[in-house]
């Protein structure tokens, strides 16, 4: 078959680090080609260097058979190379139209042909069977048409190459559905698609071949028809790794965290964006609260952490009011709290490793002695800890934080919340972006946590972490929470419907603050 | 003749014979210590190389060279016959004191306290995240309480110097802590509100001044500058009266420097200043961790309005400066030390240290500037100067961060011309 993309023997060096050596990858016309590695691997380096964002230290790029010479996104456009990142690249405030246009306008004297531009995308649409709106802003569309618009943009822009940076993370498994098909017609109109993703099931699903990078190497590239998943994850690891986590049965304690009535107001549309929500967590137990991003979760972490203020109700933990106490209390009195957003609360990334694995504790002795820092047990945490939790990084406690992989950034928060040994682990997202063998590491630590007599609180968007971590699922949908189950008493499917809101159990708030009847229900099983 | 020749041949032989092993003896000795000595020096400069500072450092550099032959390019095109001792007295700065070397590095220092203090006043902001363009007011407002106390606190006696700085520092602070509060609570950017601030500090200490009760106990009527400060607010000439003579340099350049060092420390040993930095590097992650982000932001602002009214004091106290005595001369002009910081706080990349440093340059260029006039160039040369460092040095920080890729460009450019493109993609390979 006819090579589209070649890209040969391509060198990254970063200080400290060779992020991608001499990798060779070829794409095929009208393939899906997953591209799978752990974090740290050097997959989004390879697709930075082929969109245009690094420059390769050596190697080449051929399309078509001829070497071409990619400087910048806009190059790459124009080789027709388009890319959906993790994070869309859209004006909020902006239509759908206009944003798949930008850049592009079709114009007359400089006035924007908005009309013979919607009839062409419309046209698109129909081709390719996205059903977008068009007329509507960015900010008020769900994230899986933000993502149609992702993939309008590039077909606007007749890109033949395109890139999904793991475009399956922030969608329900109905949208994941929906993004596969779309992704199969692509390529039958002639469209090669490279694939980013940790997720072994949606590469068996479409893919026709893949490329496994472990540590800027190339493994292998396989066909998926003669592979399984377990021999990817083994490439991917370089050991094999368990799919179903072994847990043991819950041994549930005193209430560790206790919410009851929790409302929050948004400043912006005036609604409960956290509206009358209530539960408790006990020691011994994970309780995840799964539902599509967006339905409140995140304010609620951000509520439970006290980086938003409630607007009414309460939050227990320990015993302890701390609904209107200040964030270093909570900090201090038994909350480690894994954030959602890693660069904008997580870590400080201008600084070292070790200062952000100390982050929470360098006011605490031996850290500190009559306010003067102590530089040693600073360090000799930070090496236990990145020895611990397996954190790569180019130059050791002292490699900046912000020049590690997003992976390797993640495992330090989880390292450093983890290590601090409260009483609740708040979890929020802990996985994103995490690969196989590292969410398999980080989701042992939380069941380890949880038998330590430890209570977890984890919000995820991602259905299987929910499926496979959790002892009891809250489902969240606008604001209020819609069902209250033990994990093993629940399907995927029936589990997507309440977070899609077309199912609603009618949990009053008083029920839901008592949960005796499941815990019950556990006594018994065991 | 011939004989001659041999002898001195044969002596010559001889005289080898007897050297090379003495040599080779000695050296066999030396080399492992010169061995050692040169090692250590390697690994010096080697872990130097690699920190930050090293960059900052040579971007400062760079910069400064280039605004020099910037500057005299401007002096060549402007004057060509002056143009060689214009450039002179420009190198020369500090040295073209009449009084010789000692008085003109006594003045450097005389010059250099305030600036230091209002360098590390902006440098301090910056550290925490806050760019103060307030400096001048709260330079201003730190000057106008200090010289309150130094001519109206008779009675305290000996204690009036240091409650004139005290003083000095309490109106610095207040005049941060207004921007820092609004920045704080309000989210008010502190850029707009510590400009305005310079304006609204200058107009209020000129308008008090001019009250009723201020104008006819503190101000000279005749040529309308504020009286002397009492000898007793003065700052003590310690004993840098004997080590620079005639240069009226005091202890102020001691405090500057100790103020200097002190922030160094608070920045980088201390809970505090860690804090502090941590709110100046990601807000959100500090107040995540546990810092009070809004308290930090207001201390930050504060405090950095303290140094700068901290080197108001210490202008207005210092003895006899520039024959005009401490005075303050009441004109609707924002006075330029506080404005100085900030190109002096850049080109240090706000290392607290740095600063004293690039506060001598500053200074340094400045004396050149007031020498450069009597060979007719203008002094205002030496702030297009300034200006040129402070453009390039923003600049240079991004060219030094490259420097990695500028060896590689020059490097690759020198291959290309030796050997053939193909050799060379192979070559590059290979790395």
């Amino acid at each position: 078959m006819q090579k589209i993309i070649e890209m040969v023997d391509i060198c990254k060096q970063f200080p400290g680090i060779l992020a991608n050596d001499h990798v060779n990858l070829d794409l095929r016309k009208g393939e899906i080609h997953a591209l799978l590695g752990e974090n740290g691997a050097g997959k989004s380096t390879l697709m930075s260097i082929l969109f245009g964002i690094y420059a390769q230290t050596s190697g080449k790029i051929l399309k078509n058979g001829e070497v071409i010479n990619i400087k910048s996104p806009n190059d790459a456009n124009r080789y027709g190379i388009g890319m959906v990142h993790q994070h869309f690249k859209l004006v909020e405030v902006f239509t759908i139209l206009d944003n798949i246009i930008m850049g592009y306008e079709p114009n007359k004297y400089g006035f924007i042909k908005r009309k013979e531009a919607k009839a062409e995308i419309t046209k698109l649409c129909k081709q390719y069977d996205l059903d977008v709106d068009l007329d509507a802003k960015i900010q008020d569309v769900s994230v899986s048409m933000q993502q149609r618009t992702e993939i309008l943009k590039m077909l606007y822009r007749q890109n033949d190459i395109l890139i999904f940076d793991e475009p399956t993370a922030v969608l329900t498994p109905q949208e994941i559905n929906q993004l596969m098909i779309t992704m199969k017609n692509l390529t039958k109109e002639g469209k090669s698609i490279i694939f980013i993703t940790h997720k072994l099931d949606e590469i068996m699903a479409v893919c026709d071949r893949v490329t496994v990078l472990r540590r800027g190497k190339v493994i292998g590239t396989v066909e998926t028809k003669n592979t399984t998943k377990q021999q990817l994850s083994k490439m991917m690891v370089g050991r094999d790794v368990v799919f179903n986590i072994q847990k043991k049965p819950t041994q549930l304690g005193e209430v560790v965290l206790e919410v009851n009535n929790l409302t929050a107001v948004s400043a912006r549309t005036k609604k409960n964006v956290v509206d009358d929500v209530s539960f408790r967590v006990r020691q011994g137990e994970i309780v995840c609260i799964a539902g599509v991003d967006g339905n409140g979760q995140s304010e609620l972490g951000l509520l439970l952490s006290g980086l938003i203020k409630a607007d009414s109700g309460q939050i227990i933990l320990d015993g302890v009011d701390i609904t209107h106490k200040s964030i270093r209390f909570r900090n201090d009195n038994g909350m480690s709290h894994i954030p959602e957003d890693r660069h904008k609360h997580g870590l400080i990334l201008e600084d070292n490793l070790a200062n952000n694995l100390a982050l929470k504790k360098y006011h605490l002795s031996p850290f500190q002695k009559y306010g003067l820092i102590n530089k040693k047990p600073i360090y000799e945490l930070s090496e236990r800890l990145i020895a611990d939790f397996d954190i790569r990084s180019g130059e050791g406690s002292k490699s900046k934080i912000g020049k590690l992989s997003g992976g390797n950034q993640q495992k330090a928060i989880i390292a450093r919340e983890i290590d601090k040994d409260s009483s609740l682990l708040l979890a929020i997202q802990t996985v994103r972006g995490l690969d196989v063998g590292a969410v398999e590491f980080a989701h042992n630590k939380i069941i380890e946590e949880r038998d330590k007599g430890k209570a977890v609180l984890m919000i995820s968007f991602e259905l299987d972490e929910v499926m496979d971590v959790s002892d009891r699922i809250l489902v969240m949908y606008e604001g209020r929470i819609v069902k209250n189950v033990l994990a093993k008493d629940i399907e995927v499917e029936e589990l997507g419907l309440y977070m899609a809101g077309a199912k609603e159990d009618i949990v009053y708030p008083d029920k839901l603050s008592e949960p005796k009847l499941e815990e019950e229900e556990v006594a018994k099983d065991e | 003749m011939s004989n001659l020749l041999k002898k001195i041949g044969n002596f010559f032989k001889n005289l080898w014979a007897k050297i090379v092993p003495f040599v080779k003896k000695v050296w066999a000795k030396i080399l492992p210590v010169l061995k050692k000595i040169g090692k250590a020096i390697a690994k010096f400069f080697s872990n130097f190389k690699k920190t930050e500072g090293f960059n900052a450092f040579l971007g400062a550099m760079l910069a400064i060279s280039i605004g020099l032959i910037m500057g005299i390019l401007l002096m060549w095109i402007i004057k060509p016959d002056n143009a060689t001792e214009g450039i002179t007295r420009l190198i020369k700065g500090t040295l073209n004191n009449p009084n010789g070397i000692k008085a003109g590095i006594g003045v450097l220092l005389l010059n250099s306290a305030p600036l230091i203090l209002t360098g590390l006043s902006v440098a301090f902001a910056f550290k925490t995240g806050l760019f103060n363009i307030g400096a001048s007011g709260q330079y201003t407002v730190g000057l106008f309480c200090a010289v309150l106390v130094g001519i109206l606190g008779d009675s305290l006696g000996s204690f009036q110097w240091i409650a004139a700085v005290l003083a000095g520092m309490a109106g610095g602070f207040l005049w941060g802590a207004i921007p820092g509060l609004f920045k704080a609570r309000y989210n008010v950017h502190e850029v707009i509100t510590s400009i305005m601030f310079n304006y609204v500090g200058m107009y209020l200490v000129n308008g008090l001044l001019t009250s009723n009760f201020l104008k006819t106990r503190v101000v000279d009527g005749s040529n309308n500058r504020t009286i002397k400060v009492d000898q007793a607010a003065r700052t003590a000439y310690g004993f840098f009266d004997e080590l620079f003579p005639n240069s009226g340099l005091d202890i102020s350049i001691l405090i500057a420097i100790g103020t200097a060092i002190f922030i160094y420390f608070l920045l980088n040993k201390t809970v505090f200043g860690r804090e502090l930095k941590a709110v100046g590097l990601n807000r959100h992650a500090a107040k995540y961790s546990g810092v009070n982000e809004k308290k930090g932001i207001f201390l930050s602002m504060a405090i950095s309005g303290m140094l700068a009214g901290l080197g108001g004091a210490l202008f207005i106290l210092g003895p006899n400066r520039f024959n005009l005595g401490n005075a303050y001369a009441i004109e609707n002009v924002i006075l330029t030390p506080g404005f100085d910081g900030i190109p002096i706080a850049l080109l240090a990349s706000s290392n607290p240290i740095g600063v004293v440093f690039a506060t001598f340059f500053v200074s340094h260029i400045k004396l050149a500037g007031t020498a450069m006039q009597s060979v007719g160039f203008v002094k205002e040369i030496v702030d297009i100067i300034i200006a040129i460092i402070l453009y390039f040095s923003a600049f240079s920080l991004i060219l030094t961060q490259n420097l990695g890729n500028i060896k590689k460009f020059f490097h690759k450019f020198k291959r290309k011309k030796k050997t053939q493109d193909v050799a060379f993609e192979a070559k590059e390979g290979d790395e």
